[in-house]
């Protein structure tokens, strides 16, 4: 059965490809103008940067892919075959899974631009409680989704921009919903619609934000310089050589947080080569602290990068020797200054 | 030498789910890698390797994914890949002879001989079967960045929870460090999948630049002042890259790219299919089913149906990957002249691929990356190779922009891991996601005994495998449909079972350790990644 499946699916996979054929062939022989037509023009705004960009073909690329998960082709001389593998051990049967978990939910997915996906799992407990609050002179009722248009508002139930009804047909626990307009948030809810035009509810779902479709008119700039080292930001956030660092960060936090300046000793990577007993053991000191936030500040004389929030702080490797470290703070209007002097001595004893 | 006009940053996305399966003599999907590794893999690390020792200076960027690290480093698939190619040097012996009166398809087949010997004395012999050293030391030469990508390749837009997208960041992390020994500087969001404000995620953990497709990038909010041919920042100071649709296109497309050349070897012929059963026999799947088995002696030919390929002829076949080489790096030159007269700095244009696709898919694809890389290094001077990190060590100063939901799968979103043959995991998924969150918070500042700590490791092991985003992929494109569906079921399974077992204190010892046995990925897991 499953070989057959496989063909059918071939098939309409070659009529897929032939209408690409179709498709590719005017991409082609527009690519072949770009080249002249760009040496042409003169006037180059960034409008044309963002016109370089052709959209690839994503199924062709999809099906490329795909050949990495290969399935057997047919084999014609000994017909169709499902393969059955030979288990080493016996085991218990790990194919059925629960399907369905009353938890009285209901979830909304983004697929696309215009589409969002929901699914929802509602308890028989939940529908009959929820049935019974609906009064007959309401009049017949539909289990529908409503999706609410909620962008840039905090949605409290009744102050959605626009929302719409889709009636939920058969015995369908998803359904696909076209949304109004990309870059939207939306917020679905399920529940029971009267015909005089009650609404009952029975679940709410989360948020989403659809994708934008197009080029954003907003074109105020806003640039930022990113040159801080990361590596060594990182080993001072416990990163770097730590492997499987939560203890190690959570000493760092502690000692990070306390008020004293302190230096402290971590573990080196274990080396591969040496099977043997060995220790290794090694310093580091980290110096830390805040001032105002529009301050200049110095440590050994060199002007050192202080956080938005005042904050700063360095780390050092600490060999065997004496070290002085004096920090120096200046305020903004050069008025106030303080300086701190740090002695650290490392000995080897 | 002078300046470059521009950069060009080759990225090649390595990855396979996890499809280790010890509880089988021989599993089909197995071969998914071992055909890598002879293809695609061993081929890529020879040709950096000559590059090296002939002296071409280069830059490329890789991700290799937590799985495909975590297999290649595998005792068990190891053991399992020397047999495999052992098998397929005892086939193509009998293949040299059997074809000695045949010089077309003879000296097609003495080709394979030489690079199936290569390539077991570069798996067994030079790298001790560890070809992720291999790799690595092509980074520690400076020439190649490794990046990394999510744990188990699960497409983060739709986690539904941030604590796994935390997850999927914060095992990847440590895994690249413990197998890599320093943190990543980059990573390759699985499917190219980009959910605003994931981008906090990456930057919790240092990783410092992600890539996504154009339109993450192009449909950013404000507009960029680049477009795509320059990174930007998020406002968590991550940058992204995005990738340029005009060389994607040359490599992707089977039809108008390079790879759909008559010269080039046919994918599809395969003498698995193509020979007498019983000749045949011990070298398929152990059930008797016929499978590839990598050696193909036909070229594509034309618009001809299989049975009219004519004989493939891997000189000319090179031949053309070295006119195609120089034809993508005139386009390259082009490009970046144009656009550096736009721009006031190097534009950069990002080439991302599967890294599969060269080799596997595309035969010859691994030598036209050597062509490539070596014209660019000897023929001009408009363009030069560059890492992202590189780039932005160069031009630290970008702009600010939030980039917009993405991803590089069909039309450019989550449709292709969400449609009417996969959307029935979601639900499932979604479930042991909370499972696992309520594990976490109910645990993490527990004492724990061993055993306790055991199940809580699988079951973290369990959620991540059941969220590859291969099996979702898989289902889409039908191709191995049952198997797909078997692994989010058994995941989905395992998991509640662990689940159920902590909860209720009511230890099945054995299955648990049948399943650890069985998937291991992440020895070292950390099970409390499912936090915020």
């Amino acid at each position: 059965m499953a070989m057959k499946k496989i063909k059918k699916d071939k098939g309409e996979s070659d009529k897929e490809l032939n209408t690409k054929k179709q498709k590719n062939k005017r991409q082609i022989s527009a690519k072949k103008v770009t080249i002249s037509k760009k040496q042409v023009k003169k006037g180059k705004t960034e409008k044309e940067i963002i016109k370089e960009t052709k959209p690839v073909d994503t199924m062709e690329q999809s099906k490329m892919e795909a050949t990495k998960f290969y399935p057997p082709q047919m084999d014609k001389k000994n017909g169709e075959k499902i393969i059955k593998y030979e288990e080493k051990k016996a085991v218990i049967d790990e194919s059925q899974i629960q399907t369905k978990y009353g938890d009285n939910k209901i979830v909304l997915l983004v697929r696309d631009p215009y589409w969002c996906y929901a699914y929802w799992d509602l308890s028989e407990e939940l529908i009959n409680n929820k049935r019974k609050e609906i009064k007959p002179e309401w009049g017949n009722y539909d289990l529908i989704l409503r999706i609410y248009d909620v962008t840039d508002i905090i949605f409290n139930g009744n102050n959605a921009h626009k929302f719409n009804d889709i009636k939920i047909t058969g015995d369908a626990n998803n359904w696909y919903i076209n949304v109004w307009e990309a870059g939207r948030s939306y917020i679905t809810d399920i529940g029971f619609k009267t015909a005089d035009g009650h609404f009952i509810l029975l679940a709410r779902s989360n948020a989403v934000t659809t994708p934008r479709d197009k080029v954003s008119n907003i074109t105020d700039e806003e640039w930022m310089v990113v040159d801080e080292d990361f590596d060594e930001l990182f080993r001072l956030s416990g990163g770097g050589k730590f492997g499987s660092s939560e203890g190690f960060r959570s000493f760092l936090e502690m000692n990070l947080s306390s008020e004293s300046v302190s230096s402290f000793s971590s573990p080196s990577p274990k080396p591969e080569e040496n099977k043997g007993f060995f220790l290794v053991v090694d310093t580091e000191l980290i110096v830390y602290g805040a001032t105002e936030k529009n301050a200049k500040l110095k440590v050994k004389g060199e002007p050192i990068k202080i956080n938005p929030d005042g904050s700063f702080s360095l780390r050092y490797h600490l060999p065997n020797t004496n070290l002085i470290i004096p920090v120096e703070a200046e305020s903004n209007d050069g008025k106030d200054k303080i300086s701190i002097k740090i002695t650290v001595e490392r000995k080897t004893e | 030498m002078r300046e470059p006009s521009g950069y060009l940053a080759l990225i090649l996305h390595a990855h396979l789910p996890f499809v280790r399966h010890p509880e089988y003599n021989s599993a089909l999907e197995e071969n998914w890698l071992f055909e890598a590794i002879t293809e695609t893999y061993i081929p890529l690390l020879n040709i950096f390797n000559k590059l090296i020792e002939d002296g071409v200076d280069f830059r490329i960027t890789m991700s290799l994914t937590p799985p495909l690290i975590s297999m290649l480093r595998d005792p068990l698939l190891q053991e399992r890949y020397l047999n495999h190619i052992n098998k397929l040097i005892e086939l193509i012996e009998k293949e040299v002879i059997r074809t000695q009166f045949e010089p077309h398809f003879n000296r097609t087949a003495i080709m394979y001989r030489e690079k199936f010997y290569n390539a077991r004395y570069v798996f067994e012999e030079k790298y001790k079967r560890d070809l992720v050293s291999g790799f690595k030391q092509i980074q520690d030469a400076g020439k190649l960045e490794i990046i990394t990508c999510g744990a188990t390749h699960g497409f983060l837009p739709l986690s539904l929870y941030r604590e796994v997208v935390n997850a999927q960041i914060k095992v990847a992390v440590d895994h690249y460090i413990e197998n890599l020994g320093r943190r990543p500087r980059g990573i390759w969001l699985p499917e190219c999948g980009y959910n605003p404000g994931d981008d906090e995620v990456l930057r919790k953990y240092g990783i410092r630049y992600f890539i996504t497709d154009t339109h993450g990038i192009l449909y950013g909010t404000p507009r960029p002042k680049y477009g795509i041919f320059s990174p930007v920042y998020c406002k968590s100071r991550v940058a992204a890259f995005a990738r340029d649709m005009e060389s994607s296109k040359q490599v992707w497309s089977a039809k108008e790219g390079y790879p759909g050349d008559y010269n080039y070897r046919e994918f599809y012929r395969d003498i698995g299919y193509d020979l007498d059963y019983n000749y045949i026999r011990p070298y398929i799947h152990e059930s008797g089913i016929r499978i590839n088995t990598g050696i193909k002696y036909y070229k594509i030919t034309g618009r001809v149906d299989l049975g009219h390929k004519q004989p493939y002829d891997y000189n000319a076949a090179l031949n053309k990957a070295a006119e195609h080489a120089g034809n993508f790096m005139f386009n390259r030159e082009k490009q970046v002249e144009y656009l550096a007269k736009l721009m006031k700095r190097q534009p950069i244009i990002v080439a991302p691929y599967d890294a599969e696709l060269f080799g596997h898919w595309w035969y010859e694809g691994p030598y036209f990356l050597d062509f490539l890389i070596r014209k660019i290094f000897y023929d001009q001077q408009t363009i030069k190779l560059i890492t992202p990190s590189e780039y932005l060590e160069k031009y630290p100063k970008n702009q600010v922009l939030t980039p917009s939901f993405s991803s590089w799968g069909y039309k450019g979103y989550a449709e292709f891991w969400l449609s009417g043959e996969n959307d029935w995991i979601y639900r499932h998924l979604h479930k042991i996601y909370e499972k696992m969150i309520e594990l976490v918070n109910t645990f993490k500042y527990k004492p724990l005994n061993q055993l306790q700590e055991r199940i809580l490791k699988q079951a973290a092991r369990e959620v991540l495998l059941a969220q590859s985003s291969d099996w979702a992929f898989i289902m889409k494109t039908q191709t191995m449909y049952e198997y797909a569906a078997r692994r989010t079921v058994n995941h989905v399974f395992r998991f509640n079972k662990l689940y159920d077992m902590i909860k209720t204190a009511n230890v099945d010892e054995q299955y648990l350790a049948r399943i650890e046995w069985q998937d291991n990925i992440f020895p070292n897991i950390d099970w409390t990644a499912f936090s915020i």
